[in-house]
């Protein structure tokens, strides 16, 4: 297989843009989002946000606007690939005014299953329809004999494993015309037939296929609790050009396991790790992830506004280190 | 079989509960994280399906109490979820439900009570635009024409669901007319009246509803009056100044 690359980043090979700080678009806070979008269709020019690698504005912490304190908004793909009513009508008002991702959780790009037609196709329509730069799932399985179960199921850590998810990583690259970005995900347990790190596999998989990396640095500190290894040597093991987004989130710690719910505020380690990334590679498209026990919007547009404070902090010092 | 083939079919069984993880174990060798560890995905796997379940059929679940999770296990090894739409894995619950022994003991109109629920995900999430035609009056594309043996909607809309004790909807066959409202896309139901049924068959059909009713035997003003408030509730649209 394949090894950690030196080519041109990925992020410029393939105009990957800087889309700022984001949070995701949750059902519970339709009401709350569509009362805080400006009520004048925003100004923002699409093409040139995505392409020219433009920075997101200065944003102005006092402001109630959505847009004044948040760059831009992830979704579950699933939960508007093929629905109408308020689901896409409170999508398209937010598209009117901020950038919009997809991030799926059904792609299962790693099963036995033949990749699935409709599903790609109707991920297709919504990209289309939202004019996303890129899109993005886990590097997982979640189906497999045609059931689904619904999870994002660790892989075994194999070349044969890497192999056949690059495989299909390609195919579905080329169905929906947008780069793919695979996120590292939170394992519990190491799968059977496993002769590799996670680190080797990922690289492994997104060299092979040509991915982007969506790094979740909560998965990367969760799983590192959980296997007794280090976080910083996670870091130096990945191909970092590879990454064009970040994701943050809370987890729990149940003594025998650290669980990744996405149902609490980030943790400090969790921070600290994000700051060690930014000062590695820059300001990079982040979006803070919270999927259980939602609190109200205010509080996570707080934990946007605190990945741009620390992102900020982390690239002035990596700045200042490079001058001296 | 190859290492990855056998691999999936083993994990598959094991996650859906087909077989425990010793034997897994015995047939992957086991993980380097330990026992308890790998036998967590099912656990996982079995909260994410029941998770789903709950959020759709919240009144069926209240109704069923400690027994609706012995259902869903049943319906689910039944119907194991098979497509990538989380909410699909409860698609063929109502009319599983109206066929399970125990089910229909605690509570006969649950089938009822859960086709009302599963109407109400599909309607408020319908894909198609609804928008009215040019000129005259069309239906409300999002409509759904419903049978029901009992009397969910008016049992729901009365607040009883919640009440204690909880004598359940009354036994009474309707038709129920569920749309989603343009203007606030919201999940509406109307009970279908013989000239509702008329009105909507006869657009459904392409013909003049006015014609077909008065043909039928209503006065024209009978037919224009339920026209209007049809119109009025939006389950049609009248593009005609
Ligand atoms: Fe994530």
């Amino acid at each position: 297989m394949t090894t950690k690359t030196l080519n041109p980043s990925f992020v410029d090979r393939f105009h990957i843009p800087f889309l700022g700080y984001g949070i995701g678009l949750r059902r519970k806070h339709f009401d709350a989002v569509l009362h805080a979008l400006p009520k004048e269709p925003s100004h923002w020019n699409r093409d040139k946000t995505f392409f020219s690698g433009n920075s997101p504005a200065p944003k102005d912490n006092h402001s109630t606007g959505l847009c004044d304190r948040v760059d831009w908004m992830e979704i579950v793909s699933e939960n508007y690939m093929g629905f109408g009513g308020r689901p896409m009508f409170v999508l398209d008002r937010c598209a009117e005014h901020m950038p919009i991702l997809p991030h799926g959780v059904n792609l299962s790009i790693g099963s036995p299953d033949p990749l699935c037609t409709d599903y790609l196709t109707k991920l297709k329509s919504l990209c289309d329809k939202i004019h996303a730069p890129f899109w993005s799932d886990h590097c997982c399985y979640s189906s497999a004999g045609n059931v689904y179960f619904h999870d994002l199921l660790p892989l075994p850590f194999s070349e044969e494993a890497a192999r056949h998810v690059a495989r299909r990583a390609k195919q579905a690259m080329d169905y929906v015309e947008r780069p793919l970005a695979l996120e590292n995900i939170s394992y519990y347990a190491k799968m059977p037939y496993s002769s590799m790190q996670e680190a080797e596999f990922l690289t492994a998989v997104l060299e092979d296929a040509d991915c982007g990396l969506l790094l979740d640095i909560n998965n990367v500190y969760v799983n590192c609790q959980n296997h007794g290894e280090d976080p910083n040597l996670f870091l130096d093991s990945i191909p970092l050009s590879r990454v064009v987004q970040v994701h943050l989130a809370g987890h729990r710690d149940e003594g025998w396991l650290r669980i990744d719910d996405h149902g609490s505020a980030v943790s400090a380690p969790v921070w600290a790790l994000y700051a060690e990334l930014v000062r590695r590679i820059g300001p990079i498209t982040t979006v803070v992830e919270w999927d259980n026990q939602i609190p109200e919007l205010s509080v996570l547009i707080q934990q946007a506004e605190i990945a741009r404070e620390t992102a900020k902090a982390a690239h002035t010092t990596q700045s200042a280190g490079e001058q001296r | 079989m190859n290492h990855l083939d056998l691999f999936f079919q083993t994990m598959r069984a094991f996650l859906v509960g087909q077989i425990p993880i010793d034997t897994v174990e015995s047939q992957l060798g086991p993980s380097s994280s330990g026992s308890r560890r790998f036998a967590f995905y099912r656990t996982l796997v079995r909260n994410d399906h029941h998770g789903f379940m709950e959020k759709l059929y919240g009144f069926t679940q209240d109704v069923l109490q400690d027994h609706f999770s012995g259902c869903v296990s049943r319906y689910l090894t039944a119907h194991p979820p098979d497509h990538w739409e989380p909410n699909q894995t409860g698609a063929r619950f109502p009319e599983w439900l109206r066929h399970d022994s125990e089910a229909i003991l605690i509570a006969p109109w649950i089938g009822d009570l859960a086709q009302y629920e599963w109407f109400e995900f599909v309607v408020y999430t319908d894909p198609t635009p609804d928008n009215p035609v040019e000129s005259g009056l069309s239906l409300n594309s999002t409509m759904r024409a419903l049978k029901f043996e009992f009397d969910v909607p008016g049992w729901i809309t009365s607040g009883r669901p919640l009440a204690e004790p909880n004598p359940g909807p009354a036994r009474r066959d309707l038709i129920l007319l569920m749309y989603r409202d343009s203007r606030t896309l919201q999940c509406k139901f109307l009970e279908a009246t013989p000239w509702t049924q008329l009105i909507v068959t006869s657009l459904e059909n392409g013909d003049d509803p006015l014609r077909v009713a008065t043909a039928a035997g209503a006065d024209a003003e009978t037919a224009t009056q339920a026209i209007l408030e049809l119109t009025r509730v939006g389950l049609l649209h009248n593009t005609s100044s």
